[in-house]
């Protein structure tokens, strides 16, 4: 390069004053280096920023007027660096390559004569100081990037297809549930109508054979029905939370490293053991009363009339449920000295229901009445089922709908990871098939704001199961536009905090914007 | 901790289950902190029970130590003075040597005339460069015969002086006739002979000076037990014990590893005194507790006490567990009385548990006489490849060859320099060494090359273990060439460590050195290339079933020595085979770049080292400062501290003073433990990146001013980043202070290392002039000053009559700068001088041994800038391949400041074209100026800045040529 062969005679037996003159023929050389006279690393289209009209030439930022010569001289005069815009000197200058072939653009002026050949740089013009010589790429490079670009932009057009498609099911599927809305809002008032008639009804024949009390008993029964179904799912919950425990220090007595000999964990080990001993005991008792109670709830049906035997085990049955899962609970909790936290055990808040016969008319009164209420609470059910997808966000034009509940594998040697999308991901591994929950779906993270377009482009699952010794497990779901959805990466850069990446047709352009694009 | 984490809305049970879950995870975490029961503790510890003991015994009024020279053998020939001495209790005989050596120092050696066995006196081989050499100059005084006393003056001025007293044995070294080192002075030298084990004649020496035995340490004697694991001790007691007392030292510095004060601190109890010696055995500690005298991964047994007008050190060779009491006094009670004035003075007291007795004494006279003299004696700091000394990424552990690109590919995105990615444990095949993962990095050497090509490195690690499995042909090979340490019985040993079950090689095997180093030949170490480099961790080494976590002291190694006798040196021997493996790969040889986390005296020619898992909070931030200074003192000043801390996650204001610490520390690595939240600069978002930022960029400005420094510690031993008393060693104010210190004798660092500081202070000593690193403006006053800090650096100082060499373009990375012009930075004193150095090589190979290098002496005096050869060994410009590689390297700026009238022209010329004389362009320190030019360059925003200042313009002279620059007035 003409820089060098201007500079590598310098040596020893050099005057300054040939140095001082070679420096001025190697920057009017510099200057005019690139093409039409324009300095190096400007632009043709700012070309007329640089034009000599006089000796002086003032900074683009106005900060100092330079000389005309000053410009390209490998010092930086300017604040905005825009003296030096073919070489390094300024940190914040940048530096144009015309990449004929390719596209042109720009690089950090740090960049320029730093051995290093930019990949934005396809026409090696970033490194003409003569220390590395960088290939002219752009033709090959411009042919691979129009090459990639038309397969881009092919599958792009046909992802733009798809999410039509996609578009269409999510407004349809829409209206549907709003018709459906509708449907079950009229079909609500009528239900409700029914239920007041029928209680009416009830009452009439209730008066009529005089038998308040055994409505009561009645009501009452629904009512410890309720909760039996309450203390149920609390005895699930619970039991849930005791086996996530329990699997926490399972993992640890599995994973922890023996040769620390750390007596704390060895301890917990041992409680661990001989814990894990006694609620496997209990639990089989427990699973003996559940079903022993099983049969009295069916003879509760089958005998209402048998009040008092019902008021008698129906809390009973409360209470050996979750007392006996309290019991284990409270237990944990003591042995690590936290009893300010333990549950009490629920006291008995039902009166005893008073007793009374019942005619054959009475019952039917209270079939039909409990008919139509049953139904009321259906219709109320489908409703807020209805109402919960369509609060659900499918995107702005809902074209995420389509993908609701579907699922998605990914095989990586050691796991096969499953999202299902608007639910939850799973990790199951392919050695042992032990499966285990990476997280619920909770929100939409492509952006802050729904505004950003970006916004709908990464999805956040969290609350997955705890880790050992680290966070709950969550997952990051980025999706890219494709025409197949697939799940084509797993990663998990933190511990338990799992990176995933998808292609879908949902995060493709629309159709209007390809139209608009081309135009 | 736990409980702010839950929220105001958590409803009960949530709060349980959470209490809960968090009980689990506190109990869990002690897995990774530190426990000091892991630990041994001197009570817990024969060896240092007895002799405590015997200290406790000796320093009692009747007592008399019973080691005496006998009469008429002492001889004095070359440079040696050598006699007998009988302990007169048990009549064994002991032969002693005080060799008078060139340099300034003095050696003595005490060992049995005939022990049973021969005993451990192999630490010199590993730790000195040569066996050191008697001068010859040296006359003995007219006392000597007289009194029982052997004096002999010494050193071409003979104002070194060596007297020993025969009855007691003790040992007084002089410099100028003031007393600076003496040996038994309090008389707790104490020589375990050998002994067979059922000769009732034979007991130990302090045990027979008790009046009753106690059955217990009696018991530590021939097998000991810690936490259920036996010591067998089949040479019994074999213990070695010396005071050394430092007269009117009181301070005294040295003997790392310890997360301790840098002035150390008093052992034996009482106010603001540790009860525990100190403890010198490598050991793999996690998390360790600070302020502490607890053992760590590395020993130096080098202390350096220094007083006003005064330093002196010595070299306690010797590379068994070796502990060290240190307590001052004020009046002193030795049963020698010396000088008039009684200031405070520093009595140590040394012992280990096996070898011989072998001290050196350093007589300075100053603090860099001693670190030349250290240097001279076990080596200088191996001159690093200059990207070692740029900014390292590291994590345990960069998950696959994608995520490695990623990563590098983060740094040119958001524009910060880097030089090198760490690659840990999990990158290889099952902690295999020498392999790579299949799956992760399938690619290893496009992996580098793609690295390469940006001209940067990568660094993986090689551990010690050896995972046992007859396919891995690294255990095959080592088990076929029987080159693996042996358990007490003769077979190999099995230990447990990442891999599982492991054996360890024995590198103080030399053929285990030869076969090791050949391991990382190209075609040998797959998938390895020019730009991989090595990091040997766990070589203390770190054993998980092993006593205190690290190798059982009763294993055999090469020639049937007990690792007892070497514990502390095998991390080293590994070290120097990994080092010298990296030299050979390449023809002609390059640098070799090897971290280490054990080491010992001769580390440093090796590489360098870091201060191991340290926790993510600001008194490990605190605590690096002394530790790193300490180590640097003590002949290896290539060491850093994992920058962000290792364990746990630094909130980012952390994170962002730890980067700002560590630019100004000489290892520049961020590190992280593979629990943690990811920590790449640039993922705390604005403003941190950019302070982050800010503070790699300053680190690379400045690299020229850092590879100048490696360049003088690899001659002249002097540390890269000092302590105050060594650059203001007369001022007492400053022997203690460790929070402040210098880089070079230019810059003084202030790290600031609590949350949410405003303000701090600074110390600025004597009658210097300081300018603020940043705004170059003048401090004004002396002393202590408050002043107001920000978040966007820390406080760093000019320090007046330096001169800076700087690259200012930013770069991405070190090997990206090599052509780069420089800035050179003056700042004037208050008589208006200035000075200071440069020195350039290729950075990469040893053709700098040649002559083939630039080293300026820059000098500013009386208007007058002149640059001149360092000196002679320079080859000439047009033989000097350096020079000829990097011809057009010039300077593009000089920034002088302290300028008290502006010149009316500036004119420069080449010293040998002196007819040749040229204006140069100069501006006065304009805001605007600076902030298009000085400040932006160094990234810090808009600042007022000082207006005292010149810029030259371009003088577009040559680096490597001498000229001259005149101020015309």
């Amino acid at each position: 390069m003409v820089y060098k062969r201007l500079f590598t005679p310098i040596k020893s037996n050099l005057t300054f004053g040939l140095l001082i003159l070679n420096l001025i023929v190697f920057l009017s050389v510099l200057v005019h280096a690139g093409q039409n006279n324009i300095p190096k690393g400007v632009a043709k289209s700012d070309a007329h920023l640089y034009e000599k009209k006089g000796s002086t030439w003032k900074c683009l930022d106005g900060s100092a007027t330079i000389e005309y010569e000053a410009i390209n001289d490998d010092y930086c005069d300017c604040a905005d660096g825009s003296d030096e815009p073919g070489t390094s000197a300024c940190p914040n200058g940048r530096f144009f390559c015309t990449n004929s072939g390719h596209i042109s653009s720009y690089i950090s002026s740090s960049r320029v004569n730093d051995g290093v050949c930019e990949p934005e740089c396809c026409d090696g013009s970033d490194e003409y100081d003569g220390k590395i010589e960088c290939p002219n790429d752009c033709e090959k490079v411009g042919a691979e990037y129009r090459r990639h670009a038309e397969q881009l932009a092919k599958m792009r057009a046909k992802g733009a297809q798809i999410k039509s498609e996609y578009i269409e099911y999510g407004k349809k599927s829409k209206q549907q549930l709003e018709s459906e809305l509708n449907r079950l809002k009229t079909l609500l008032e009528a239900t409700k109508i029914r239920v007041a008639e029928r209680e009416v009804a009830l009452k009439k024949v209730q008066e009529k054979e005089k038998a308040e009390s055994k409505t009561k008993d009645h009501i009452r029964i629904q009512k410890y029905q309720v909760k039996i179904r309450t203390l149920r799912e609390r005895e699930e919950r619970l039991r849930e939370q005791i086996d996530t425990l329990l699997n926490i220090l399972k993992d640890m007595k599995k994973d922890h490293n023996q040769n620390y000999h750390d007596m704390a964990v060895k301890a917990a080990i041992k409680g661990y053991d001989e814990f894990v001993e006694e609620y496997e005991r209990e639990m089989e008792e427990n699973m003996e009363f559940d079903q022993e109670d099983e049969i009295d709830e069916e003879e509760v049906k089958g005998e209402e009339s048998q009040a008092p035997e019902i008021e008698t085990s129906l809390p009973s049955l409360s209470e050996r449920i979750s007392g006996a899962l309290l019991d284990v609970y409270n237990d944990i909790l003591e042995t690590f000295g936290l009893s300010e936290y333990v549950i009490r055990k629920p006291e008995q808040q039902y009166s005893r229901p008073s007793d009374g016969g019942k005619s054959k008319e009475v019952i039917a009164a209270y079939d039909a009445y409990d008919e139509a209420e049953e139904e009321k609470r259906k219709v109320e059910n489908d409703i807020t089922e209805v109402n919960k997808k369509l609060e659900k966000d499918y995107g702005t034009q809902l074209e995420f709908a389509k993908l609701d509940g579907e699922c998605f594998s990914h095989d990586a040697k050691d796991y096969t990871y499953t999202i299902c999308m608007f639910d939850k991901a799973t990790q199951k591994s392919n050695k042992d098939h032990v499966s285990t929950h990476l997280g619920y779906f909770e929100k939409w993270i492509g952006a802050e704001s729904k505004e950003d377009d970006k916004y709908y482009t990464a999805q956040l699952y969290t609350r997955g199961t705890r880790c050992w010794n680290g966070p709950e497990r969550s997952v990051k779901l980025y999706l890219e536009c494709g025409i197949e959805n697939k799940i084509f990466s797993v990663a998990e850069p933190e511990k338990c905090e799992y990176i995933m990446k998808m292609t879908t047709p949902a995060v493709c352009p629309s159709i209007e914007k390809l139209n608009h694009e081309e135009l | 901790m736990c409980l702010g984490i839950i929220g105001k809305n958590s409803n009960r049970f949530t709060v349980q289950f959470f209490l809960f879950i968090c009980f689990i995870v506190m109990a869990t975490n002690v897995v990774v902190s530190m426990k000091p029961q892991d630990f041994r503790t001197c009570a817990q510890t024969s060896f240092c029970r007895r002799n405590r003991a015997y200290a406790d015994k000796a320093t009692s009024s009747s007592f008399i130590s019973p080691y005496n020279v006998v009469k008429d053998t002492i001889n004095i020939e070359n440079g040696i003075i050598s006699g007998e001495l009988i302990n007169t209790d048990n009549k064994v005989s002991f032969i002693f040597e005080i060799h008078l050596l060139i340099n300034n120092i003095a050696r003595i050696k005490i060992n049995e005339k005939y022990p049973l066995k021969p005993r451990y006196d192999g630490a010199k081989y590993w730790s000195l460069i040569q066996e050191p050499l008697n001068t010859l100059e040296y006359t003995e005084n007219p006392s000597t015969g007289k009194d029982g006393v052997t004096s002999l003056s010494f050193g071409v001025d003979r104002n070194h002086k060596v007297i020993i007293h025969h009855t007691p044995f003790h040992v007084e070294l002089l410099v100028n006739d003031e007393p600076v080192i003496i040996f038994n002075n309090r008389g707790f030298f104490n020589f375990e002979h050998l002994r067979k084990k059922d000769d009732p004649a034979n007991q130990p020496e302090e045990l027979t000076i008790q009046s009753e035995i106690n059955a217990e340490q009696e018991e530590g004697l021939w097998e000991e037990t810690f936490n259920g694991k036996l010591d067998s001790k089949p040479n019994g007691p074999e213990s070695i014990g010396l005071d050394i007392s430092f007269p009117g030292f009181s301070h005294v510095y040295g003997i790392p590893e310890h997360a301790s004060t840098l002035s150390l601190k008093e052992t034996r109890g009482g106010d603001g005194a540790y009860n525990e010696p100190y403890r010198l055995y490598n050991l793999d500690v996690f998390e360790f507790d600070l302020d502490s005298p607890a053992a760590l991964y590395g020993s130096i047994p080098f202390l350096l006490a220094h007083r006003k007008g005064a330093s002196t050190a010595i070299l306690w060779l010797n590379a068994a567990e070796t502990w060290i009491d240190i307590v001052k006094s004020k009046d002193d009670k030795g049963f020698l009385s010396f000088g008039k004035s009684t200031p405070t003075s520093t009595h140590t007291h040394w012992f280990s548990e096996s070898g011989i007795i072998d001290v050196f004494a350093f007589l300075g006279p100053t603090t860099s006489d001693i670190f030349k003299q250290y240097g001279l004696l076990t080596g200088f700091t191996a001159l690093p490849q200059s990207f070692a000394i740029g900014y390292h990424q590291c994590r345990w552990n960069y998950l696959n060859q994608d995520d490695v690109a990623e990563v590098d590919e983060g740094f040119d995105k958001y524009d910060i320099p880097y030089d090198v990615i760490w690659l840990d444990i999990e990158h290889t095949d099952d902690k295999r060494y020498f392999t790579w993962d299949k799956v992760k990095f399938s690619e290893p050497e496009k992996m580098q090359r793609d690295i390469g090509r940006k001209g940067r490195n990568m660094v993986v690690i090689v551990d010690p273990h050896v995972k046992r499995d007859d396919n891995y042909y690294i255990y095959k090979e080592a088990k076929d060439l029987d080159i693996l340490t042996k358990d007490k019985d003769g077979k190999i040993f099995e230990g447990w460590c990442w891999p599982g079950s492991s054996v360890w090689i024995d590198w103080t095997n030399p053929k285990a050195q030869e076969w090791f180093a050949k391991k990382f030949a190209f075609d040998q170490y797959k998938g390895s290339t020019e730009f991989l480099f090595i990091w040997n961790d766990m070589n203390e080494p770190s054993i998980f079933s092993g006593p205190e976590i690290t190798m059982p002291k009763d294993l055999l190694h090469y020639e049937g020595w007990e690792h007892r006798d070497l514990h502390n040196l095998f991390g080293m021997t590994f070290h120097a085979a990994t080092s010298q493996g990296l030299i050979n790969r390449t023809s002609p040889n390059h640098r070799p770049f090897v971290l280490s986390r054990s080491f010992f005296p001769g580390s440093q020619r090796f590489g360098a080292i870091w201060t191991g898992d340290i926790a993510a909070n600001w008194d490990h931030l605190a605590a690096s400062s002394p530790m790193l200074l300490t180590i640097g003192i003590s002949g290896l000043p290539f060491s850093g501290a994992d920058v962000g801390g290792f364990f746990g996650n630094p909130e980012p204001e952390l994170l962002v003073r730890w980067y700002q610490t560590g630019a100004f520390q000489p290892f520049f690595r961020a590190h992280a433990h593979i629990d943690t939240k990811r920590r790449e600069p640039w993922l705390f978002g604005e403003p941190y990146t950019g302070y982050i930022r800010n503070a790699i960029r300053q680190r690379y400005i400045l690299l020229p001013f850092w590879y100048t420094l490696f360049q003088e510690a690899s001659t002249n031993g002097m540390p890269i980043i000092r302590p105050m008393f060594v650059v203001f060693p007369d001022n007492e104010e400053t022997f203690a202070m460790e929070d402040q210190y210098f880089v070079g004798n230019s810059l003084l660092v202030k790290p600031i290392t609590s949350q949410g500081q405003t303000t701090t202070e600074i110390y600025f000593a004597g009658n210097d002039l300081y300018y603020d690193y940043y705004t170059f403006k003048k401090v004004q006053g002396s002393g202590k000053l408050k002043m107001d800090i920000l978040m966007n650096k820390i406080p760093v100082f000019l320090r007046g009559g330096s001169i800076i060499p700087r690259r200012q373009r930013f770069r991405r990375s070190s090997s990206a700068m090599y052509s780069d012009p420089f800035t050179l930075l003056v700042a004037l004193n208050k008589k208006g001088e200035a000075a200071g150095t440069l020195y350039l090589d290729d950075g990469k190979t040893y053709e700098y041994l040649k002559g083939h290098y630039i080293h300026r002496n820059f000098n500013f005096t009386s208007g007058k800038f002149i640059s001149t050869s360092f000196n002679n060994e320079q080859v000439q410009d047009n033989e000097n391949n350096y020079i000829k590689s990097n011809d057009d390297v010039r300077i593009e700026r000089i920034i002088v400041l302290g300028v008290d009238k502006s010149p009316k022209k500036i004119i420069g010329y080449y010293n040998d074209l002196i007819d040749d004389k040229k204006e140069l362009k100069f501006s006065l320190g304009g805001i605007n100026d600076i902030k298009g030019i000085v400040s932006t360059s160094i990234g810090i925003g808009v600042e007022e800045i000082s207006k005292d200042i010149i810029i030259i313009r371009d003088p577009k002279l040559l680096i490597s040529r001498d000229w001259t620059i005149e101020f015309v007035n």
